[in-house]
């Protein structure tokens, strides 16, 4: 049985323009799907829908999504919240830059202790130290006293990531998360990503725009274009064995960039 | 020129979406209209209201007189209609002046920067200092009891206001990289104020001047009430306020009420455009 | 005709709280060929992108314009309209409130060129760089990201400067979009023998323009030399690190990425604590040869050089 699966998933606009049209995937257990598309793809909205986290204007037309068996979403109406956490593209936005990352941090084990109904007031502090050393983060009583801004945004992904996995997510779902930092800094994340999803065993919706990061973060690959998914298979598949042409056209901008298309076809995107 | 372009960019981008969909706007440019329309209408037909219609003062609303007459007798309705096109005139006048000296300034201290604008915001922190009524009061004391003079504080008044919005405004605009390449293309620092900041900062503080209409009238019947502005025997709605002020307390309200309503309806209009210009070019 | 920059350096704040974001920068740039400018943020590159374009002052140093060939000390002071720039957003680098043609036209119009001509130049750059002439009467939020930078790459071009400088022109473009906007800065720069500087993070793009690559971290340069040698044969840690970081698009690839790079306690890689000689940046070991007009600012290759020639 997957450990998610979604179905038929159509997204829209109030007006009635489709953003997404029948997206079909599934997610296994420790698995890394990506979701690899260009801007208006729809890869993004496919990612907020799953949260309820759409803005406002576009809804779920059509379609449904279980998570460990259990269905969560059946067309515009979230039935329930699933185990599910995100991490999003720009972390120190991401956070409340009114808060220090020590408070944000023992907030949220707050809040997920007493969801669980626990009341363990006195280690939290504790708690929040050790998930910060778990991610690399070498000073972690300093990182604590910090606000978002007075960090990097490396630094930030980092607290970001911490905060999804203490929630102890069966999914987790990852927009963009390396777009806009540094390509060093990109490394060390995505290799964070890898460890902590081996280790904690967490199914990951990655969703991205480089072809890099999604050939070295995913085992299956869904190709997304103007709402559609055009191609979902193993990744080795996908960039060596690509059936669709706008896959084709994907892997020739990342491999040899100028080879795909006339310049002179102006007028087209782009 | 500048201001022109400014407008004509401005037409130009929001004639398509310059249909009234609201019915609180719509109702506003209709009393705004109409009030315009019969100040200018009204006096041409049946005169100012200067001379009194009737030998006995105060008599209440009534068919011949639907707002009533003043204690000289003279019919209020004539007076408020006549003294719509003062009001509103000066209304427009001022909230004009103040937008293109305001929007002007601010883009100019934004583009320049440093020095010049050390030195306006100073004298803008100087001139917020005062009230809005105390300044206008100030000047008009040292300059004279003239409706002008009174514009023309209540102008110095509220351009500090404009010069900070602009300002605020285009210094964002500043940093963006159109600017940078102006200045690759080789335009000189006045050339970027007046043909990239000040077009693209003007939508704020256009705004913002429709707000400044209203509280021109409000201001400026202040300063008519207290004396310094429109002097008698024309008609002006805070002066025909002040004026039957002491009827009201002997029971006749109307010589004071429906100034008052006036100003109100006038000023509450331009206040309704304001916000729904607001909405409409965001 | 080249463009030296020589000895830049650009400091912020005064003392105490100086921050140097240049450092002895050397660079040229000459037409026909490419510098590519590469590190990531607070190397220096954008600053160094504004001093050459004339749109910031470097604290100490010089900017000037010499024939090709080692320079010569009667160079004159680098003009504004002999560099022109294509930026980041693309949308953004062009007025809202101004028709593209309006743009366009802009710099034409500073030189004194007449209406009619700058019509004709205008349409015939908008042509060249693959649209249709069409579009210049529309607005900037009217047209897509890709096309807007085309917009921007004819503005740059239409008033024919010797430099045109990139900075990061494909950043904020989709993948296939970049793909043929740096087709077309290829095919320009044959057609029209413009030189770039192109400032960027990226290495592909660094890949499919550059003629030269120098290598820029905290402020100072740290590799430079052919694109060919120092993409094959890096010599700088940092210039090494870079380069293995980019996630390689093939799965079947076992990219490592920099898990070896020694780091700081905050993350960021420990060029400054290099395990073989320690904290050589602070000593700035200074620019050795390690290969045909290749140089690298590391200390290890310079003894091994050392050891190599005694």
């Amino acid at each position: 049985m997957s450990l998610l699966t979604v179905d038929g998933l159509s997204i829209q606009t109030r007006a009635g323009v489709g953003l997404v049209r029948d997206l079909s995937l599934d997610v296994e257990e420790g698995e890394v799907v990506g979701i690899v598309g260009e801007s208006g793809s729809g890869k993004t909205m496919t990612a907020l829908s799953l949260l309820g986290l759409l803005p406002d204007g576009v809804h779920v037309s059509a379609g449904t999504a279980d998570l460990e068996g259990r269905r969560f979403l059946d067309g515009a109406r979230l039935l329930e919240r699933p185990n599910t956490t995100m991490i999003f593209q720009n972390p120190t936005a991401a956070l409340n830059p009114t808060m220090r990352i020590g408070a944000q941090l023992e907030r949220l084990l707050r809040f997920l202790d007493r969801a669980e109904g626990r009341r363990r007031n006195g280690d939290r502090r504790d708690r929040a130290t050790g998930l910060l050393a778990s991610m690399g983060i070498n000073d972690p009583e300093t990182v604590l006293g910090r606000y978002p801004h007075q960090l990097s945004g490396g630094m930030n992904q980092r607290v970001m990531i911490a905060m999804a996995i203490a929630a102890r997510p069966s999914l987790l779902i990852a927009d963009e998360p390396t777009t806009g930092l540094d390509v060093t800094v990109q490394a060390q994340i995505l290799e964070l990503i890898r460890s902590t999803v081996a280790e904690h065993g967490i199914g990951v919706l990655f969703v991205s725009h480089d072809m890099g990061v999604i050939a070295q973060m995913c085992q299956r690959v869904a190709v997304m274009y103007d709402g559609e998914v055009r191609e979902f298979a193993d990744v080795d598949d996908v960039f060596h064995a690509p059936r669709d042409a706008y896959t084709r056209e994907l892997l020739a901008a990342a491999g040899e960039p100028g080879l795909s298309e006339e310049v002179a076809d102006g007028t087209r995107a782009g | 020129m500048a201001v022109v372009d400014a407008s004509a960019s401005l037409r130009g981008n929001a004639v398509a979406r310059l249909r009234i969909g609201n019915p609180a706007a719509v109702a506003a440019f209709v009393m705004l209209g109409t009030i315009l329309v019969l100040g200018i209408v009204v006096p041409m037909v049946a005169g100012s209201g200067d001379v009194a219609q009737e030998y006995d003062g105060l008599l209440g609303p009534s068919l011949d007189h639907p707002f009533g007459t003043d204690r000289y007798g003279r019919d209020v309705f004539l007076r408020c209609m006549a003294a719509a096109r003062i009001d509103i005139a000066l209304g427009l006048t001022v909230a004009i002046a103040v937008l293109i000296i305001g929007s002007v300034i601010g883009a100019v201290s934004a583009t320049f920067g440093r020095g010049v604008d050390a030195v306006v915001m100073r004298a803008t922190d100087i001139l917020l200092a005062f009230p809005g009524v105390v300044l206008a009061l100030v000047i008009t004391a040292s300059l004279g009891k003239n409706p002008w003079y009174a514009a023309i504080a209540v102008i110095i008044a509220f351009v500090p206001l404009l010069v900070r919005l602009s300002r605020s405004k285009a210094l964002e605009v500043r940093s963006a990289d159109y600017i940078s390449a102006a200045r690759l293309s080789g335009a000189n620092t006045w050339q970027i104020a007046f043909q990239h900041v000040l077009p693209n900062s003007f939508k704020y503080p256009f705004v913002q001047s429709t707000l400044v209409a209203s509280w021109a009238i409000l201001d400026f019947a202040a300063l008519s009430f207290l004396g310094v502005g429109v002097q008698p025997p024309d008609a002006e709605w805070g002066a025909m306020i002040a004026e039957g002020v002491g009827d009201n307390l002997l029971g006749s309200w109307w010589p004071s009420f429906f100034p008052g309503l006036m100003i109100l309806l006038t000023a509450g209009s331009f206040q309704v455009i304001g916000d729904w210009l607001d909405r409409k070019l965001r | 005709m080249e463009l030296v920059l020589a000895d830049i350096e650009v400091v912020y704040g005064k003392r105490r709280h100086r921050n140097h974001a240049v450092q002895g920068v050397n660079l040229r740039v000459r037409r026909g060929e490419t510098l590519a400018v590469v590190g990531e943020s607070g190397s220096g590159k954008t600053t160094i992108a504004k001093v050459a374009a004339g749109l910031q002052q470097a604290t100490a140093g010089t900017l000037t314009w010499q024939p090709n060939g080692e320079g010569s000390s009667d160079g004159e002071p680098a003009g504004r309209q002999r560099v022109q720039m294509v930026f980041q957003h693309p949308v953004q680098s062009l007025d809202p409130s101004w028709r593209i043609r309006r743009s366009v036209k802009e710099p034409l119009r500073h030189l004194g060129i007449a209406d009619d001509e700058a019509e004709r130049l205008a349409r015939r750059l908008i042509t060249e760089v693959g649209l249709e002439a069409e579009i210049l009467d529309r607005y900037p939020r009217e047209v897509s990201g890709g096309q807007a930078q085309r917009v921007a790459v004819a503005r740059a071009l239409v008033s024919d400067p010797e430099i045109v400088i990139l900075d990061e022109p494909t950043a904020s473009l989709d993948q296939t979009v970049r793909a043929r906007i740096l087709s077309l800065l290829a095919d320009l720069q044959g057609r029209t023998g413009v030189g770039y500087l192109m400032i960027t993070h990226d290495i592909s793009s660094v890949r499919r323009l550059a003629t030269r690559i120098a290598v820029m971290y905290r402020g100072l340069i740290v590799e430079s030399g052919p694109a060919k040698a120092v993409l094959e044969n890096p010599q700088h840690p940092y210039t090494q690190a870079l380069i293995s970081a980019v996630p390689v698009a093939d799965p079947r690839v076992a990219w490592q990425g920099i898990a070896d790079v020694p780091r700081n306690p905050d993350g960021t890689l420990a060029v400054t604590s290099c395990p073989v000689t320690g904290s050589c940046h602070e000593h700035g070991p200074g620019l050795h040869e390690v290969g045909p007009d290749h140089l690298a600012a590391c200390t290890r290759v310079a003894s091994h050089q050392k050891a190599a020639t005694t």
